[in-house]
């Protein structure tokens, strides 16, 4: 099963990739949102990790360009990230088409289950 | 009979001259009473609380999908019930916060008028719609009334003066356009705005006013309705003033005379317009001030009725006499000549009588005259020296001068007000009292003063003896002597510095209060941004320590640890929740602050909720040997948010188990559910106890009672506060009881909520 990790950190990015790779599934890492766009847009994830804050094309904008082409359906997102989410903020997010929004630090227990849910 | 015709221009000359300025004076007063006035009301539209009443009600609007529909259906349903009623739409908009606030202000009494100083408040948001009202208006949808399309465009609006003839209140209305900080257009808040404390004004003046008394004062406004009059007249001069007499008052002050054409009667009228006409051409009165011709004119109508009859009495005379030719007549006529003679000289000389009762009679005519015209000078001179009075007695300072600028006379308000002595000031230049940045006004002031023979509310900088300036305003007349040529300057100056001073403070206190409250709002927001930025930054690298931490903890992961490296693992695991504990404590301060927590409530069992709590803690207590336990008994079910209340359960606990004894501790959590409607919820320690002074502050941010560096008990000093906030947003209360050295005991209240 493959795993796209969209975070700028690269220590969480390496981090989740190494847990995920030993828990079996098959990892790639973007640091850049606009290449992670470009990425997901190109080839079929069955989950993507999405962290929300980062430089120039944040999450949002991914979420916003992939709504705008009618592909949201198709990547399975799990929004993971720093900032506190409102539920009205999370209640968007699900509209638009988003799996589930994850806050950090989320455990590796939840972060398991829920990506087994996710597809 | 030139001499008598004369007099008789002086007279009126002087009247209509001392009129006009007590005229405008009047209407100077009257002025600063309504602009004051004015002033108020535009200040206290910029209130905060109407704003944020004005900002509520568009949010709500913008919400609908067609706000213009839905004001005319509640127009239409406002104005089709009688006026008496307030259906419930009406009562829910009249018994808001806000319109009890406009009800608190529209009931603040002027002292001195002695009644309200506002009537009817209401405000509307930015789509015309009433938000607040202190009484039912007479329609809901105002952004189709000119007040409301002007205010919004122009910021202010000023409305005419009206009489309400069954109250006998004088107002006008003001509408004031209401912004938020950064200018955008909020809604528009109008009052009515009662300045029935004029009428006291005029009345007073009456009083005051010496000289030849007025028969009526009357105060009018743009419509040309009467506003006031002493003769309770409904109409300026019991006619319609639009038709015959608005062009007559034209100029901004001046008189005119009319025939009243029922009695034949002439009447002097002298006016004066408002200079507050400047604000808004609506906003203007007209103060008029009517004198009945043949009062005004008695003495001078008394010579000159004496006159004729002596004058066609001495015609006939005399042409009896030559008819006669007697020397009987001649030697008794020569006496009367003689004393006519000497009356021309100034002196009076009574002729005696001769026998003849033909000359006798003439001789008694003759006296009678020469008594009537001493009795009609002495009137003369009382009546100068009532206007010398009137001159010497004015609370405005009044310089007369000559065509060179030099100064002839003034009154003792001048020489109070610029604290010179008579001997010191005339024979000077005018320019001794005026400010070197006012110089150049005086001759612009002379040069528009050769249009008309009179100039108005000049203002300038006038000085003290000392230095010290006062701005003033001037009103300048020309004044000329019988031939009509230019004789002079007369200069009423009027001390403006009260009204000066008060309106540069008020600039400045409203530029302090705005750069303040820019100043608050930005430091508010650093605030709010500081903290979910830190959040944000603090979260970031907490994330890979503990989700590292996590993943040795597992040997599944990266295989078994020995036991001192799973030691080091747990003390990184354990320290970094206590990190995201302190994080998500920082938050929920911050929320608190901005009202922004937010409650999901659900229906949940208090004993199953009680047990809950219980077994979170148990294991940590048996850890630390510390005797825990539930006396909860209460089995109903209540309405709450089951999360939140667990979030202060579990400080509570926290902050117990941090204070009981080793070994001995002893903690209790319990409910008591008959308190009406509230369920009391409780944590009972042993522990040391809490000093009475210092259990108040328990309850504050950061607060730690114990500050010292060896100090046993860490932690941020937020768990209570936020206890605090969740507490009182669920609509409970949170309270300590302690005794020191026994222990303590939290309680806290909650709504059993609605569990339908």
């Amino acid at each position: 099963m493959k795993i796209l990790i969209v975070d700028d950190n690269e220590s969480i990015a390496s981090m989740l990739k190494k847990f995920l790779t030993i828990k079996g599934y098959d990892c790639t890492t973007s640091q850049d949102g606009r290449n992670a766009l470009d990425i997901m847009l190109r080839e079929k994830f069955d989950i993507v990790i999405l962290d929300l804050a980062m430089p120039e094309f944040t999450g949002y904008d991914i979420i916003n360009e992939l709504e705008k082409n009618g592909k949201i359906k198709e990547q399975n997102i799990i929004v993971l990230t720093a900032s506190a989410i409102t539920p009205d903020q999370s209640d968007t997010l699900l509209k638009q088409g988003v799996k589930s929004c994850l806050k950090k630090p989320v455990t590796p227990e939840i972060l398991l289950k829920v990506i087994s849910s996710c597809h | 009979m030139y001499i008598i015709y004369e007099y008789k221009n002086t007279i009126i000359e002087r009247t209509e001259l001392d009129s006009e300025k007590l005229n405008s004076i009047m209407v100077n007063r009257i002025d600063s009473y309504a602009t004051e006035r004015l002033v108020d009301t535009v200040n206290f539209a910029s209130d905060s609380a109407f704003r944020s009443a004005a900002n509520l009600s568009n949010m709500q609007f913008s919400n609908m999908t067609n706000p213009e529909q839905y004001i005319d259906k509640m127009d239409a349903e406002w104005t089709s019930v009688p006026q008496q009623e307030i259906t419930p739409f009406m009562k829910t908009l009249l018994d808001n916060q806000y319109s009890q606030q406009l009800r608190q202000i529209s009931n603040s009494e002027d002292v001195l008028f002695n009644g309200k100083v506002y009537g009817e408040i209401f405000i509307t948001n930015a789509y015309g719609a009433n938000v607040a009202e202190t009484d039912k208006t007479s329609d809901y949808k105002q952004s189709d009334e000119v007040w409301w399309q002007e205010a919004k465009k122009n910021g202010v609006y000023i409305g005419g003066i009206e009489l309400d003839n069954s109250s006998g209140n004088i107002s006008f209305a003001v509408a004031k356009r209401i912004d938020d900080a950064s200018g955008n257009f909020l809604g528009v808040i109008k009052s009515v705005v009662n300045i029935g404390q004029i009428v006291n004004i005029i009345k007073t003046q009456m009083v005051q006013s010496p000289g030849t008394n007025p028969i009526e004062y009357e105060l009018i406004n743009a419509d040309g309705n009467v506003l006031y009059s002493t003769d309770n007249h409904e109409k300026p001069f019991s006619i319609n003033v639009e038709s015959e007499y608005a062009d007559q008052m034209k100029d901004f002050s001046g008189h005119f005379t009319y025939t009243d054409p029922n009695s034949d009667e002439t009447y002097l009228v002298t006016y004066s317009h408002s200079q507050s006409s400047k604000i808004s051409p609506l906003f203007n009165w007209i103060f008029i001030t009517k004198y009945k011709s043949s009062e005004l004119l008695a003495p001078v109508m008394a010579i000159s009725n004496y006159m004729l009859v002596i004058i066609f009495s001495l015609v006939i005379s005399v042409s009896i006499l030559v008819f006669i030719a007697s020397n009987r007549i001649v030697k008794p006529i020569e006496a009367i000549q003689s004393a006519m003679s000497d009356y021309n000289d100034g002196k009076v000389t009574e002729v005696r009588s001769v026998g003849s009762s033909e000359i006798d009679s003439l001789a008694e005519h003759f006296n009678k005259m020469i008594k009537t015209e001493q009795a009609n000078k002495i009137k003369i001179l009382e009546s100068e020296n009532l206007y010398k009075g009137l001159f010497e007695l004015s609370p405005d300072p009044i310089r007369i001068s000559t065509l060179d600028l030099k100064i002839i006379e003034v009154n003792k308000s001048f020489l109070d007000k610029f604290g010179y002595s008579r001997d010191e000031i005339v024979g000077k230049s005018i320019f001794e009292t005026i400010d070197n940045n006012s110089k150049e006004t005086v001759d612009i002031v002379l040069e528009k003063l050769k249009e008309g023979d009179h100039v108005e509310n000049i203002e300038m900088i006038y000085h003290k003896k000392d230095g010290t300036k006062i701005p003033i305003l001037l009103s300048l007349s020309l004044s000329r002597d019988q031939e009509g040529n230019p004789s002079g300057y007369i200069a009423v100056i009027k001390d403006v510095s009260e009204i000066y001073e008060a309106r540069i403070k008020i600039q400045k206190s409203e530029e302090k209060i705005l750069n303040q409250y820019l100043k608050l709002r930005q430091i508010d927001e650093l605030k709010d941004e500081f903290a979910s930025m830190i959040s944000h930054e603090l979260t970031t690298p907490l994330f890979p320590i503990k989700f590292h931490a996590e993943m040795l903890k597992d040997p599944s992961i990266f295989g078994k640890l020995n036991k001192e490296q799973l030691n080091s693992v747990n003390e990184i695991y354990e320290n970094s929740i206590k990190l995201d504990k302190l994080i998500s404590d920082i938050l929920d301060v911050q929320k608190l602050e901005q009202n922004g927590l937010k409650f999901t409530k659900t229906n949940f069992k208090l004993d199953e909720f009680m047990n809950k709590i219980y077994y979170n803690s148990k294991t940590m207590m048996e850890n630390k040997s510390i005797k825990f336990e539930n006396s909860a008994k209460d089995k109903i079910t209540i309405n709450s948010d089951s999360s939140r209340l667990e979030q202060v359960f579990s400080n509570l606990i926290k902050n117990a188990v941090d204070f009981v004894p080793e070994k001995t501790g002893k903690i209790e959590i319990g409910t008591k559910s008959d308190v009406d409607g509230y369920v009391k919820f409780y944590v009972k320690d042993n522990g040391i106890g809490i000093p009475k002074e210092k259990q108040e502050n328990l309850f504050k941010k950061f607060y730690q009672i114990d500050t010292s560096v060896k100090r046993r008990h860490r932690g941020s000093g937020l768990g209570l506060s936020i206890c605090k906030g969740i507490v009182e947003g669920l609509g409970g209360k949170i309270w300590i009881e302690s005794t020191e050295g026994l222990g303590t005991i939290a309680y806290f209240t909650i709504p059993k909520g609605d569990t339908a």
